[in-house]
């Protein structure tokens, strides 16, 4: 849906993205992760066409965004770090402005604010003056804001920032809603444990360049990382695991109860190794995915690059 | 103007029941009073009790709300919401212009239906016509400019307090300079407007002021437009710029605005010319020190030239070169077309010298601005540039004066009776070296690039 292709952009000062290319793959929930002063938000800005790179395209569903903005604007949205609502208006009047601004059918108006503020949960709260509503509760009407006009692709940046944690719950839930309603989403985030709930796909960002860019375990049928844990230490577990089939790169923790693997079989096949271990008197309580992916990756990413900064000579 | 959604949401934002209600019973209340001290009639002194009014609500006021309305939606972030939209430039530019001053519009009909009540049959309806379109203009002016000058500024930065807007109003407000002018002195002895000629033909002047005035403020919309173009990452070209150039051109070498002296020592042609390179002087000036020029349009520039991008680059050049450009041509034409000398009160003037010298003034200005924001580069550097320049105009060259070094002075002024020599060779001089300046301070620039990425 995405292709970012060679882009370079500098500020006056510094140069914040060194030929960078990526791609968000559609129906995707991707993850954009880096350390703060990586380029994500500078990425972000160029992806959605709100800063024109020094050299290089964006593409979207193959149309430049920067020679025909407005044209990829009425298919996309942004939620911005610092976001802002009209704090003079009322949250049916925020809604229907954007809604109208973005193209909405004026047929549809009203009934497209009503969707949109019950899939936010906003709907009570239609009458209310923006500025009057809590942090958690402007958080959503961005993202209504965003989403009113029925965005094929949506872009967040930071939006679990300044969420306490019940609210972002709620935003894991509503991003995999908006998923499966059929958008693909590009969401920015430090938190990445709550990344993991719902991200597909994950962009590694360092010094305004891209280091890694894969697809999650996560929802992969063909192979997954399961975990497996134990009501008491097993020695003899790695030898019963490994001969297992669809069982591969096995890594047993340091107290031999629990242990991780590749696993490339179907659920059928999954609950085989389960009457299996269990057939094999270990004392299995718990097996599933294991979703530190994300994490593990961006914090080997992380150590990769800190070691290779400090194996530079001065 | 109904269908348009930035319009509506300023109409929310700005119209309640109350302020509906307040705004004509403050009005009213002033008519009442002026009305009551009149001695209970209505006539010119009502009139102006009304005009007055309407300055302070829809020019003074009205430029305030019309030069932060775009930088209010940057402070309170979300201008990005706006440019992400599918809003287009022209309604954009129209929603923000009129829906963020609508409610100072409400005002400013009341006062001049209490305006057109008070004079009634006084004057002339066509005059109160002239009159009552002059105001309303000079408002909409007022906030096109103010709206104008702080898309502009957003060019360069997007951080903004109450300084900036406040300067950005009192240019806003600095554009109706003409229009209060004409105001003031445009009456001969008998109360009555003056006529003025353009390019011979004879108009009122009010009637005339009032056609300028909206045609300049069409332009201002133009503008506007372009620079929302720009703020929706469209890209603009020249075109528009080198219009508007063309248009103040050859509206002020027709009126050939010049000092009344100088005027009637030029024969007309010239001095025509002479007015329009003088007009050409201040929009160099102008856009030198507005528009973006920092070392990113130069990389851009660069970027262009290494692909072959030739429109991109012409799109992309600083107007003040296309500025520039226009004014050595006009010095050309002077040259060709000039007297070689001219008597103005007592001195003797070497004119072709003095526009020579003053056109090489211009270009090395130019490339001191460009320099400037090439070693700085900061939203500041064009207000270092404007100081260093107004230096240099002003406080050194009475200096050197004072201490008797007149010759010196050729380094700052052009001189009105010196050689040849003595006029041109220092100015030239500067440009040169201004002109290596810029040109050593661009090559470090990439060499910094390339030992940096």
């Amino acid at each position: 849906m995405i292709d970012v292709r060679n882009v370079t952009f500098e500020y006056p000062a510094k140069r914040a993205l060194f030929d960078v290319s990526c791609s968000v793959r559609a129906g995707s929930i991707t993850a954009l992760v880096g350390p703060n002063g990586a380029g994500k938000t500078t990425l972000i800005r160029c992806i959605v066409g709100l800063h024109a790179p020094l050299s290089g395209t964006v593409l979207f569903d193959g149309i430049d965004v920067h020679a025909h903005p407005r044209a990829c604007h009425r298919r996309m949205a942004y939620l911005s770090d610092f976001f802002g609502v009209y704090e003079g208006l009322s949250v049916r009047q925020c809604l229907t402005f954007t809604a109208r601004a973005c193209g909405v059918d004026r047929a549809q108006l009203r009934a497209t604010v009503r969707r949109v503020a019950e899939q936010l949960g906003i709907a009570s709260r239609l009458g209310e003056k923006a500025g009057a509503l809590s942090r958690g509760l402007r958080q959503r009407l961005a993202i209504a804001q965003a989403i009113v006009h029925g965005p094929a692709f949506v872009v967040m940046d930071e939006p679990a920032s300044g969420l306490d944690p019940e609210a972002r719950g709620a935003l894991s839930a509503l991003l995999t809603s908006l998923r499966d309603d059929g958008m693909t989403l590009l969401v920015s985030s430090h938190i990445l444990a709550e990344l993991e709930d719902y991200c597909t796909d994950m962009i590694i960002m360092r010094d305004g360049r891209i280091v890694d860019e894969r697809r999650l375990g996560v929802n992969d049928a063909e192979m997954r990382r399961l975990r497996i844990d134990l009501a008491r230490p097993h020695p003899a577990l790695a030898g019963a695991l490994l001969p297992l089939p669809h069982v591969s790169q096995l890594a047993v923790a340091d107290d031999e109860r629990s242990a991780t693997f590749l696993f490339s079989g179907s659920p059928d096949d999954q609950h085989a190794l389960l009457g299996a271990l269990l057939g094999a008197g270990i004392a299995v309580i718990g097996l599933r995915e294991d979703r530190a992916g994300l994490q593990d990756a961006y914090l080997a990413h992380l150590r990769a690059g800190n070691a290779a900064a400090r194996a530079k000579p001065q | 103007m109904k269908g348009n959604p930035e319009f509506l949401r300023n109409l929310w934002l700005e119209i309640s029941p109350y302020r509906l209600v307040m705004m004509p019973s403050v009005i009213g209340a002033f008519f009442l009073v002026a009305w009551a001290i009149n001695g209970r009639t209505v006539d010119a002194a009502t009139a102006q009790i009304c005009a007055v009014l309407f300055a302070a609500i829809v020019v003074i006021w009205g430029s305030r709300i019309a030069s932060e309305s775009v930088i209010h939606e940057i402070n309170n972030r979300t201008w990005d919401n706006q440019r992400m939209s599918a809003l287009g430039p022209w309604a954009l530019a129209t929603g923000k212009l009129f829906g963020s001053t609508v409610f100072v519009w409400y005002g400013g009909l009341i006062c001049m239906g209490l305006y057109a009540l008070s004079y009634g049959e006084l004057i002339d309806p066509v005059r109160l016509f002239h009159l009552v379109a002059l105001y309303i203009g000079s408002g909409a002016l007022c906030h096109a400019v103010g709206l104008l000058v702080s898309l502009q500024a957003v060019q360069k930065r997007r951080e903004f307090g109450r300084i900036q807007v406040t300067f950005y109003q009192f240019l806003a407000l600095a554009a109706l300079a003409p229009v209060l002018y004409i105001g003031v002195a445009g009456f001969d002895d008998r109360g009555v407007y003056r006529v003025t000629s353009w390019y011979g033909h004879a108009f009122e002047l009010l009637g005339a002021t009032v056609t300028w005035l909206y045609l300049y403020l069409a332009w201002a919309l133009v503008a506007v437009w372009r620079l929302m173009r720009t703020e929706l990452q469209m890209v603009n070209g020249p075109w528009v710029w080198l219009g508007f150039v063309a248009f103040v051109v050859l509206h002020l070498a027709g009126l050939r605005v010049l000092p009344e002296e100088v005027s009637r020592v030029l024969p007309t042609l010239t001095g025509s010319v002479f007015a329009g390179f003088f007009a050409l002087a201040v929009l160099t000036y102008l856009v030198a020190l507005s528009e973006p020029k920092g070392r990113l349009v130069f990389r851009r520039l660069r970027q262009a030239l290494q692909v072959g991008d030739w429109a991109g680059f012409v799109n992309r050049l600083p107007l003040s070169l296309f500025t520039v450009a226009l004014l050595l041509v006009a010095a050309l034409i002077l040259l060709r077309i000039g007297e070689a000398r001219i008597t103005l009160f007592t001195a003797d003037i070497n004119f072709r010298l003095v526009v020579m010298a003053a056109a090489l003034f211009v270009v090395r200005d130019v490339a001191v601005i460009m320099w400037i924001n090439l070693l700085r580069p900061s939203p500041r550097a064009d207000g270092s540039a404007f100081v260093a320049l107004a230096l240099v105009y002003t406080l050194v060259p009475v200096a050197l004066a004072g201490v008797g070094l007149d010759a010196l002075t050729a380094f700052f002024w052009p001189r009105w009776n010196a050689t040849a020599a003595l006029t041109l060779l220092p100015v030239t001089g500067e440009v040169l070296v201004f002109g290596l300046l810029l040109r050593l301070r661009w090559r470090r620039a990439v060499a910094d690039d390339e030992a940096t990425y």
